[in-house]
């Protein structure tokens, strides 16, 4: 991770979440009408659009990270949402940086 | 006991409750097919639950308009059910209360809201042969956990279905989605039925 800036870590960890185990969808984490000016942003920056959907806020007492996932019917949502979450603290612990401060996951539908 | 807080006081159909957008616009998105594609309507929870609503609700409306049409060509009862439907799946699918998932991890805070759960019991009542659901409620302080939820679920079913079997298995399978999904202490679930018979020449034939 020492050739990433931190733009990159939410991409990396909406990425890192598609690939959990039960979550079919990530989605934005903040209000439609900002995230609506987020897009245009990474537009612009010709970051890939739609790939910021985890926010990833650094303040002096540590770092949040939040998510907003869809997860399928077939499991438990709770369960997925456990997964979810440990492989968000895995991400940092795994790479050496200070395990966020905390880290917000919550399911917005099931199927 | 807290009673879900039902956004009654705005209308149905503000579109506040779906993040931005309408009943009416999920519906043309989905007579469109869902094409092109609405990144905005796809990237929202609320939306996606109502939309999951309404194409199960498609499905079953026109046996409904039809058997009402049959039976009288101005269908006036049928087709405030329908919007009294409409109304419900837009007022329901919006995120409401966090309802907490326990994780024993310092830092860790989970939750699933409270609109994806009332759209687990829409979806498991809807899936059932004979019956639709109108609107869900949680009742109780769902956001402190191990706090007694009680789950009320309003249905109306179709002509010729066993109501009490009916209500039964649908209490059941209720029980048995929320135990899977979430960490909730549910105390009851009841299932109360606004209207009958709304179908004819289908339900009859079976």
């Amino acid at each position: 991770m020492n050739d990433e800036t931190p733009d990159d870590i939410p991409t990396e960890l909406t990425r890192l979440l598609r690939n959990v185990d039960g979550v079919h969808t990530v989605y934005p984490t903040r209000h439609i009408v900002s995230t609506i000016v987020t897009a245009v942003v990474e537009a612009v920056r010709n970051d890939p659009v739609g790939m910021h959907l985890v926010t990833v806020t650094e303040g002096d007492d540590g770092t949040e990270v939040v998510a907003n996932i869809g997860v399928a019917a077939d499991q438990s949502a709770s369960m997925v949402c456990r997964r979810a979450h440990d492989a968000l603290r895995a991400y940092f612990a795994d790479s050496g940086s200070a395990v966020p401060r905390r880290i917000r996951v919550s399911v917005g539908r099931v199927g | 006991m807290t009673e879900t807080p039902e956004p009654s006081p705005t209308s149905p159909l503000d579109a506040a409750n779906l993040d931005g957008h309408t009943v009416e616009s999920l519906s043309d998105y989905l007579d469109s097919g869902r094409t092109p594609r609405i990144e905005a309507i796809e990237s929202s929870p609320a939306a996606q639950n109502a939309l999951a609503a309404l194409a199960r609700l498609r499905m079953v409306a026109p046996r409904v308009i039809d058997a009402d049409a049959a039976a009288d060509q101005f269908a006036p009862r049928n087709d405030h059910w329908i919007k009294r439907i409409l109304d419900q799946i837009g007022v329901q699918a919006n995120a409401g209360r966090d309802i907490p998932i326990s994780h024993d991890v310092p830092g860790a805070d989970l939750s699933i809201s409270e609109g994806a759960v009332r759209a687990i019991v829409r979806e498991v009542g809807d899936d059932m042969e004979g019956l639709l659901v109108e609107r869900c409620r949680l009742d109780g302080d769902v956001e402190t956990p191990g706090a007694p939820v009680d789950i009320t679920v309003e249905i109306s079913t179709f002509e010729g279905i066993d109501i009490a079997r009916a209500t039964a298995e649908l209490r059941e399978r209720v029980e048995r989605a929320i135990t899977l999904h979430v960490d909730m202490a549910l105390s009851s679930v009841i299932v109360r039925v606004r209207d009958t018979d709304l179908t004819g020449d289908e339900a009859r034939a079976r």
